[in-house]
C-alpha cells in the first residue's frame, strides 16, 4: 500500500566522505559521487521508517568503512560499500549526537535529558549509561574526541549555557560533575564545534550571535572557557557553525534560519581573536544542514528541499579589476558614455564631453581615437549595434551620426541623419533595425544596411518620460508588428504604416520604465525597473500579458536577461551592486559594487567583462569564465508550509512517466513542477514559480477545458490572503519534443478592495451556462461569495449572510455549493446565496470535504465525506431531489487520527467507495466505505485498510488522479 | 499595514488588550473551565507551570482569591517559568526550567504537607521549525510538568496542559493514562483552528500503586507497540476530543471588522505585555545602529570586533513585528528589524 515515488523534504543532515556526499532527507539517505569537483546522484536508500535522520558521521574499523545516521530516537550502522544494515538501535530518550570510538565496536550516544550511553554496535548492547549532575532537556549536543575515556560531551541548556562533562572518566560514579560551565550566551545553543588544533570551541546561538571560546578540552581538566570573541552577522537563529582551515586560514561558515551563509576569516591573537567576514551568501531559504570535505568544498541543505555545493576559494575570491591605461582628458575630455565591444580583441567604446569617440584593446592595453564629432556636446546617446559594426550617436539638436566600423577601427561615417528637430532622447537596435526616439513621443523606425532607410513614423502615447527604451520585430500574419517598451513603463504595439499604437498595455512595469525586450521563439520577455520581468505573445495585432516574476528580493531594477543552457538570468541592479541572478538556484552568480543603477556601464559574458564609468574613471571587471556554473546540487521549493496540491496533469510518454502538479505555499508562490519518471529514477524540474499573490495562497481549483494524446488545457483558479483571487489558462504540451512544456497565462485578478484583511481560505469552480465560469469563495470573514469570470475580469456577484464563523472549504456539488467552517456545520446553498440544507458534521473546524455518488438501498445518491479539527471523519448519504438536499444516512469514526483530518479524497469502487484521508498525525489512510443491513435498515459502514506513515510534517491536502496520490505539508510526496 | 491589522486579525489578541489580560492565552483557559469546570469551590491551591508573561495566573487569582470571612484568601498560586515576569498580588513566583530537578524540587517544597488541587502547564519551547524537535521538546515540556504534578498533586486532582496533535502525540496520551482516570483533548475556540495547539485535560489523578515519584529520573515518552498503541496499525490510544468554548462565542479564524456590532467603538490600545527580554534583543540593537557585521563588494572589510560592538550600541530595541500568517512572509524577514521566530509562529504558538 502506497509506495513513494518522489518526495520533497527538508535536508536535514549532510556528510562529505571522500568522494561522496550523504543527504539526509526524512528516514532516507541519498548518495553522490562528487565528479570533477560535482556531486553527481548515485542512489538512495531508505533507512528509518519514522525517525527524521539529523545527523551522519563515517567511520572505519579493521579496514571496513561504515556509515552512523542518528535522529529522534534511532540510530542506524550501514557499511559504506553496499549499505548493508549492520546495526538498528532505539533509543528511550532523543539522540543529540553519535560517537565512534576508536579501535573498537563501540559508540557514545547523547541523549537529550543530559545522559549519554556507551553502546557496543557489534553485539547490539548497551555498555553502559551515565548522567552529568546537572539534570536537565537539552537543545543540542556535542562530542569532543575519540576515546571512551577522555570523550567530552558539550550539552547546550535551555538556560543558555554549556555545560561539558566526560561520561568516560570515574567509571565508579554513576553522575558526573561537570567539566566546565560556559555561560554567557542569551539564547539557548543550537550547535557547538570544537577545533582540536586550534583549541576553540564555537557555539551558535538563538542571541543570533556565534561566540568563539579559548579552551582545551583534551587534557580532562577542570578549567575556565575564556570567551575570545562574539560575532554578529546573521539576523535569525544560527543552526550550525564549522570551523574549515584552508593554508593555514581560519574560516568559520554558519548558516541561519533566514537563508545566510557566512564565512568569517579569524586572526587568532594571543589574547583575543578577531574575525572579518569574507562572504555573505543568501540562499532564501532555511538553512539547516551543513558538510564540508575540511579542505575547500562544502554543502548547505535547505528546508525547502535544496542543496547548494560550494567551494570555499571560488566564493572568498574577489573580483578582479583590470587597470586601464591613461588617456589624456585634456585633449580629449572626460568619459560619458560606456559600451563594450568584440572586434578582433576586447575592446572598450568611450563617448567623451568634447564629442570623441575612442577606442580601448584591452589585451594591448591602447587607445585610440575613433572618431571626432565635433558639432556634438557633452550630451549625447551612443548605441552599438549587436554586430558591434555599427554605431549610432545621436546629439541634442536631433542628430544621429551612424559610424561603421571595420576590423582595424578605422571608421566610415554611414549617414547623418537629421531625425528631428529636438533631443534624441533614445537609440536602441534590434538586428538591423534602428529606433531612435526624439521630442514629443516621435520614435523612427531606420533599417541600416548599406544605406539607411526610413521605414516607419511612429507616436508614442501622451507621457512625462515619453521615449522608447528597446523596441523589437515580430512578424505576425505576415505584417511587421513593432513592439516598444517605454521609458513611462508601459508596452506598445506598433504596425508598419500606423503612427499610433495599435495596443498598448499602459505602465506595466510601473513608473521608473521598461528596459529591455528580448525575444524567445513566440514569447516576448520584458524587464523593468519595479524589480519584475514578464512574458507576452502577440495573437491578432493585440499584446497580451502572459506571467509575471520578480527576481531577487531587493533587486529592484532589471536590465535585461539572458538565457544560457535553457536556464534564465537577470541583470539588474540591488542597492549599489550590479548583479547577476539566476533564477533556476535564486542565486546571485556574480556582482560588482559600482555604485548603482544611474551610471553607464555594459556587460558581457562573451568578453568576460562588466565595465562602468564611476566618477568618470574607466573600471573593468573580469567576469569569472564559469559565471553560470550553477552550485544547485537539487532544487527547492517553497520555504513554507504548502497549503495546497493538485495534479495538472498526469501522462506516459514513451517509456517515461510525466506529472504535472501544482502547489501552493505561505510563501505567497504557486510553483508547477514536472516529474518525470522512468523505471528507478525520478526527475523533478521547476516549470513555473507563479509570483501574483501577495500574501499566502491558501488553495488551488483546477478545470480541464480540453485534453487530447498530445495536448491539454487548464484554467486554474488560485485564492488566498488579502482576499485574493487568480486565474490562469494553462497549456501542456505532452509531447517530448516540444520545447515549452506548459505554457502559463495570467487571465484575471481579484482583489477586495473593501476588507483587505479578508483571507480567502477554498475555492470551488465550475463552467457556467453562458461561457464564462463560476468561482465560489469560502471567505474567512464567515460568508460565502460567488463570482463570474468572463474573458479576464472577475465580478462579485452574490453573497451568503454570516454565519459567525470562518468558513474553511467548499465544492460544487450537484448544481450546489456546499461550504464547511469552524464550527463544524456542512451548507449547501444556492449561487444566490440562499441556504438549501444544514448540517453539523463535526464538533469544530471542518478541515477537508470529499464527493462521490454511490448506490445506497439501490438508488443513486451522494456521498461526502469531511475531516474535521476532532479527529474524526463523518459519511453523510445525501439524496437529491428537485434543488432539495435530505440527509439519508451518516456514520463517523471518531478517532480516525490521533490529530487532525486535513485531506479527504473519495471515489466510487466495487464495494461501495474508498475513502483516503491524511492527517497532521503523519499518516495516510485507506478507508472502505460499504452499506450493510441491520434490523431491515441499511447504514453505512467505514473500515480502515490499512495506514501509512509519512515524512511530510503538517500535512494539509491529498490530492488523486488514477492511481498517483499526491500530498502536501511541510514539502510534498508522490505516491502509488 | 498599521497596528489594526493585527488586531482585525486576531479577535482574541483585541479582546486580551481590552480586558486586561497579559496574554490572549488567558481565554484558552477560561474556555476550558467553562467545559470543565476547573476552578470549582474545592480548588484552592493551584501550580502555575510555564507562566510568564502572566494571564494564567491573572485568570486564577481573579477566579480563586475570593475572600474567606477573615477577609483574607485561603488560596495558594505557585507561577513558574523560565522568564521573568511582572509581578501579580498573590502569586508566589519562581524563576526557573521546569525541566530542571533543582526547580521542580523548589516548587514541591511549597506544597510539602498540603498537595495542590490544579496544575496547569501552558509551556511552549521557541520552535526551532524542524518539526520533530519541536513536538519532542513540547512533550518533554509536558512530561516535566507530568513528573513535577506527580509530587504534589493530590489523588482526585486536575492537570491541564497544553500539547501540539503532532506525529507522536498517541505515546504522551499513553502515558498520562496511566495516571489519571480521565484523559480528554480539548481545543478551547480561542485556540485557532490551523493552530497544532490543544489541551490535555486530565481528570481524577490516580497513578499506578507502586508508583513512587522520583524526581531524579525523568518521565519518558512511550513506545509504539505490536498492540495497543502501533505505529502504522488501526489500534491507536487515541484521548477523545472535546471541542470548548460557546460557539456563539468569537471565532478565532473569523476576520472581524474593527467596529464590531453593538460593541463600543474602536479604539487601539497598546499591547498589554510585550515580550521580556528575547534572546535576539541585542542582535536587533545591532542591526538597527547598523553593525551586524557587514561583507564588502570589492574586497574585504574587517567588521567590528567584540569589545566595539558592546561599547558602540546606542538604540533602543524596538519591538520586533511578529510574522503573521497575513502579510507576504518573503518582504517581511527582509523588513523585520531582526527574524523574531521561526516562521511557524502563527501556527504553534499563539499566545
Ligand atoms: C505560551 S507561554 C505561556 C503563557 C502563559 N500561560 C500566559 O497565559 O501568560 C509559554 C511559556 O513557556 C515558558 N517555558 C518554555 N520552556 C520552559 C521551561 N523549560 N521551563 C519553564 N518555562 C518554560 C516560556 O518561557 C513561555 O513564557
Amino acid at each position: 500500500m502506497f509506495s513513494t515515488l518522489w518526495q520533497s523534504v527538508p535536508v536535514t543532515a549532510l556528510h562529505i566522505n571522500d568522494e561522496y556526499l550523504y543527504t539526509g532527507q526524512g528516514g532516507t539517505l541519498s548518495v553522490y559521487k562528487i565528479c570533477k569537483g560535482k556531486p553527481k546522484y548515485l542512489e538512495k536508500r531508505n533507512v528509518f521508517n519514522h525517525a527524521v535522520i539529523h545527523g551522519i558521521k563515517s567511520f572505519s574499523l579493521e579496514e571496513k568503512q561504515y556509515i552512523v545516521l542518528f535522529g529522534g530516537k534511532e540510530m542506524a550502522i550501514l557499511t559504506i560499500q553496499d549499505f548493508y544494515l549492520v546495526c538498528h538501535y532505539k533509543s528511550k530518550d532523543w539522540i543529540w549526537d553519535v560517537q565512534p570510538i576508536t579501535k573498537s565496536t563501540t559508540l557514545a550516544i547523547a541523549l537529550a535529558h543530559n545522559s549519554c550511553i556507551l553502546f557496543d554496535w557489534k553485539k547490539n548492547e548497551e555498555i553502559c549509561a551515565f548522567h552529568c549532575s546537572i539534570k536537565c532537556i537539552l537543545y543540542s549536543a556535542h562530542f569532543i574526541g575519540w576515546n571512551w575515556e577522555d570523550l567530552v560531551l558539550c550539552a547546550g541548556t535551555v538556560f543558555n549555557q554549556v555545560v561539558a562533562w566526560m561520561p568516560g572518566k570515574n567509571k565508579d560514579v554513576e553522575q558526573k560533575i561537570p567539566l566546565m560551565l560556559i555561560p554567557g550566551h542569551d539564547g539557548v545553543i543550537f550547535d557547538m564545534h570544537y577545533n582540536n588544533q586550534l583549541q576553540i570551541l564555537l557555539t551558535a546561538s538563538d542571541d543570533r550571535s556565534i561566540r568563539v571560546w579559548k579552551c582545551s578540552m583534551s587534557n580532562g581538566n577542570e578549567q575556565q572557557a575564556k570567551c575570545a570573541c562574539v560575532m554578529y552577522g546573521h539576523e535569525a537563529r544560527i543552526w550550525k557553525v564549522e570551523t574549515l582551515i584552508v593554508d593555514g586560514l581560519v574560516y568559520v561558515i554558519s548558516i541561519s534560519e533566514d537563508g545566510l551563509c557566512i564565512t568569517w576569516l579569524l586572526s587568532m591573537n594571543k589574547e583575543d581573536i578577531q574575525f572579518k567576514v569574507v562572504k555573505k551568501l543568501n540562499l532564501h531559504s532555511n538553512l539547516l544542514s551543513y558538510a564540508s570535505d575540511g579542505k575547500d568544498r562544502f554543502a548547505v541543505g535547505c528546508n525547502n528541499g535544496a542543496i547548494y555545493w560550494y567551494s570555499l576559494s571560488e566564493i572568498t575570491s574577489s573580483n578582479q579589476c583590470l587597470e586601464a591605461a591613461p588617456f589624456s582628458k585634456d585633449q580629449h575630455g572626460t568619459p560619458k558614455i560606456i559600451k563594450l565591444l568584440s572586434l578582433k580583441a576586447p575592446s572598450v567604446l568611450l563617448y567623451t564631453d568634447k564629442g570623441y569617440v575612442l577606442c580601448y584593446d584591452i589585451l594591448l592595453a591602447k587607445w585610440k581615437v575613433v572618431h571626432h564629432l565635433s558639432d556634438y556636446g557633452s550630451y549625447a546617446v551612443m548605441s552599438v549595434a549587436p554586430d558591434g559594426t555599427l554605431i549610432a550617436v545621436g546629439n541634442t539638436k536631433g542628430n544621429v551620426t551612424i559610424l561603421y566600423l571595420e576590423k582595424e577601427l578605422n571608421t566610415t561615417t554611414l549617414a547623418k541623419l537629421e531625425s528631428f528637430s529636438g533631443k534624441i532622447q533614445n537609440i536602441s537596435w534590434y538586428q538591423k533595425e534602428m529606433f531612435v526616439s526624439g521630442p514629443s513621443g516621435q520614435l523612427n523606425w531606420y533599417h541600416v544596411d548599406t544605406d539607411v532607410i526610413l521605414v516607419s513614423k511612429f507616436v508614442l502615447p501622451q507621457a512625462k518620460h515619453r521615449w522608447h527604451m528597446d523596441a523589437l520585430i515580430v512578424n505576425s500574419e505576415s505584417q511587421d508588428h513593432v513592439i516598444c517598451g517605454d521609458r513611462r513603463g508601459s508596452i506598445h504595439l506598433f504596425v508598419n504604416g500606423q503612427s499610433v499604437p495599435v495596443c498598448t498595455i499602459h505602465g506595466v512595469h510601473g513608473k521608473h520604465g521598461v528596459t529591455s525586450l528580448d525575444k524567445h521563439g513566440n514569447i516576448i520577455i520584458s524587464t523593468g525597473r519595479d524589480g519584475y520581468w514578464r512574458q507576452f505573445c502577440v495573437n491578432t495585432s493585440k499584446i497580451e500579458m502572459l506571467t509575471q516574476h520578480r527576481a531577487a528580493q531587493g533587486m529592484e531594477w532589471l536590465e535585461n536577461i539572458k538565457l544560457e543552457n535553457f536556464r534564465l538570468y537577470v541583470y539588474g541592479f540591488r542597492g549599489n551592486k550590479f548583479v547577476v541572478w539566476s533564477k533556476f538556484s535564486g542565486n546571485e552568480m556574480f556582482s560588482v559594487t559600482c555604485g548603482g543603477c544611474h551610471r553607464s556601464w555594459d556587460f558581457s559574458t562573451e568578453l568576460s567583462k562588466f565595465v562602468f564609468l564611476k566618477a568618470s574613471q574607466l573600471n573593468i571587471v573580469e567576469v569569472p569564465e564559469n559565471v553560470f556554473e550553477e552550485s544547485l546540487v537539487e532544487v527547492g521549493f517553497h520555504n513554507h508550509q504548502i497549503n495546497c496540491v493538485r495534479f495538472l496533469a498526469s501522462y506516459a510518454h514513451d517509456d517515461c512517466h510525466v506529472d504535472i502538479i501544482a502547489t501552493a505555499s505561505e510563501d505567497t508562490k504557486v510553483i508547477i513542477t514536472k516529474l518525470l519518471h522512468n523505471k528507478d529514477v525520478c526527475k523533478a524540474e521547476v516549470l513555473h514559480v507563479i509570483d501574483d499573490h501577495c500574501s499566502n495562497v491558501r488553495s488551488i481549483r483546477v478545470l480541464t477545458s480540453s485534453e487530447t494524446d498530445i495536448t491539454k488545457e487548464i484554467l486554474m483558479v488560485t485564492v488566498g490572503g488579502r482576499a485574493t483571487i487568480n486565474v490562469y489558462n494553462i497549456q501542456i504540451q505532452k509531447l517530448a519534443s516540444n520545447k515549452v512544456p506548459c505554457l502559463v497565462k495570467h487571465v484575471a485578478t481579484y482583489k477586495s478592495g473593501a476588507s483587505p484583511d479578508m483571507r480567502f481560505m477554498d475555492v470551488a469552480a465550475w463552467k457556467s451556462d453562458n461561457d464564462g465560469h463560476m468561482v465560489a469563495v469560502a471567505c474567512s470573514d464567515g460568508k460565502m461569495r460567488w463570482f463570474r469570470l468572463n474573458d479576464n475580469t472577475i465580478t462579485l456577484l452574490s453573497e451568503s449572510r454570516d454565519t459567525g464563523h470562518c468558513y474553511l472549504v467548499t465544492s460544487r456539488i450537484n448544481d450546489h455549493t456546499l461550504a464547511a467552517g469552524t464550527d463544524g456545520f456542512v451548507r449547501i446553498m444556492t449561487s444566490e446565496g440562499s441556504e438549501v440544507s444544514r448540517f453539523r458534521t463535526n464538533q469544530s473546524g471542518v478541515n477537508a470535504i470529499a464527493f462521490c455518488h454511490m448506490t445506497f438501498q439501490g438508488a443513486r445518491h451522494g456521498c461526502l465525506a469531511t475531516g474535521g479539527d476532532d479527529n474524526s471523519i463523518r459519511l453523510t448519504m445525501l439524496k437529491f431531489e428537485r434543488g432539495a438536499v435530505e440527509e439519508v444516512s451518516h456514520c463517523t469514526v471518531e478517532d480516525a487520527h490521533a490529530t487532525q483530518v486535513t485531506g479527504l479524497h473519495l471515489a466510487e469502487s466495487e464495494f461501495g467507495a474508498q475513502l483516503v484521508s491524511t492527517s497532521i498525525d503523519q499518516r495516510v489512510t485507506l478507508w472502505r466505505i460499504s452499506t450493510f443491513e441491520d434490523d431491515d435498515k441499511t447504514s453505512l459502514r467505514c473500515q480502515h485498510l490499512g495506514s501509512k506513515f509519512t515524512h511530510i510534517a503538517d500535512v494539509s491536502c491529498i490530492d488523486v488522479i488514477r492511481d498517483r496520490y499526491v500530498i502536501s505539508g511541510r514539502g510534498f510526496q508522490v505516491m502509488t | 499595514m498599521g497596528r489594526s491589522s493585527k488586531d482585525k486579525r486576531d479577535i482574541y489578541y483585541r479582546l486580551a488588550k481590552e480586558e486586561g489580560w497579559r496574554a490572549r492565552s488567558a481565554f484558552k483557559l477560561l474556555h476550558l473551565d467553562e467545559e470543565f469546570n476547573l476552578f470549582n469551590d474545592g480548588v484552592k491551591r493551584v501550580v502555575d507551570l510555564c507562566a510568564a508573561p502572566g494571564s494564567w495566573s491573572q485568570v486564577l487569582t481573579r477566579k480563586l482569591r475570593r475572600p474567606t470571612d477573615n477577609g483574607k484568601s485561603d488560596a495558594k498560586i505557585v507561577a513558574v517559568d523560565l522568564q521573568a515576569m511582572a509581578p501579580l498580588p498573590g502569586v508566589i513566583q519562581i524563576q526557573g526550567d521546569i525541566t530542571k530537578v533543582s526547580t521542580a524540587e523548589s516548587i514541591i517544597s511549597h506544597f510539602e504537607g498540603e498537595p495542590a488541587d490544579l496544575v496547569v502547564c501552558d509551556g511552549a519551547p521557541d520552535v526551532t521549525g524542524l518539526h520533530d524537535i519541536d513536538e519532542y521538546i513540547q512533550a518533554q515540556l509536558l512530561l516535566a510538568a507530568l513528573n513535577i504534578t506527580t509530587h504534589v498533586l493530590k489523588n482526585g486532582g486536575t492537570f491541564v496542559a497544553k500539547i501540539f496533535r503532532g506525529k507522536d502525540v498517541s505515546l504522551l496520551y499513553a502515558q498520562l493514562r496511566l495516571f489519571f482516570d480521565k484523559v480528554t483533548c480539548a481545543k478551547p475556540r480561542s485556540s485557532r483552528n490551523s493552530s497544532i495547539e490543544a489541551f490535555v485535560v486530565c481528570e481524577g489523578y490516580d497513578p499506578p500503586e507502586d508508583y513512587i515519584p522520583n524526581m531524579s529520573n525523568p518521565l519518558l515518552d512511550m513506545d509504539y507497540d505490536l498492540y495497543s498503541n502501533q505505529l502504522e496499525g488501526p489500534n491507536r490510544v487515541i484521548a477523545p476530543f472535546l471541542a470548548c468554548g460557546d460557539l456563539s462565542g468569537y471565532d478565532s479564524d473569523k476576520t472581524y471588522p474593527l467596529q464590531l456590532e453593538g460593541g463600543k467603538e474602536y479604539k487601539y490600545l497598546p499591547p498589554t505585555q510585550g515580550p521580556i527580554n528575547p534572546p535576539y534583543k541585542h542582535a536587533c540593537e545591532l542591526k538597527s545602529a547598523s553593525q551586524l557585521a557587514k561583507e564588502d563588494g570589492l574586497g574585504h572589510v574587517v567588521a567590528a570586533s567584540s569589545s566595539q560592538i558592546s561599547t558602540n550600541v546606542v538604540s533602543t530595541c524596538s519591538e520586533p513585528a511578529v510574522l503573521s500568517d497575513e502579510d507576504r512572509l518573503s518582504t517581511q524577514i527582509n523588513t523585520v528589524s531582526i527574524t523574531p521566530q521561526s516562521n511557524d509562529f502563527s501556527k504553534t504558538n499563539d499566545v
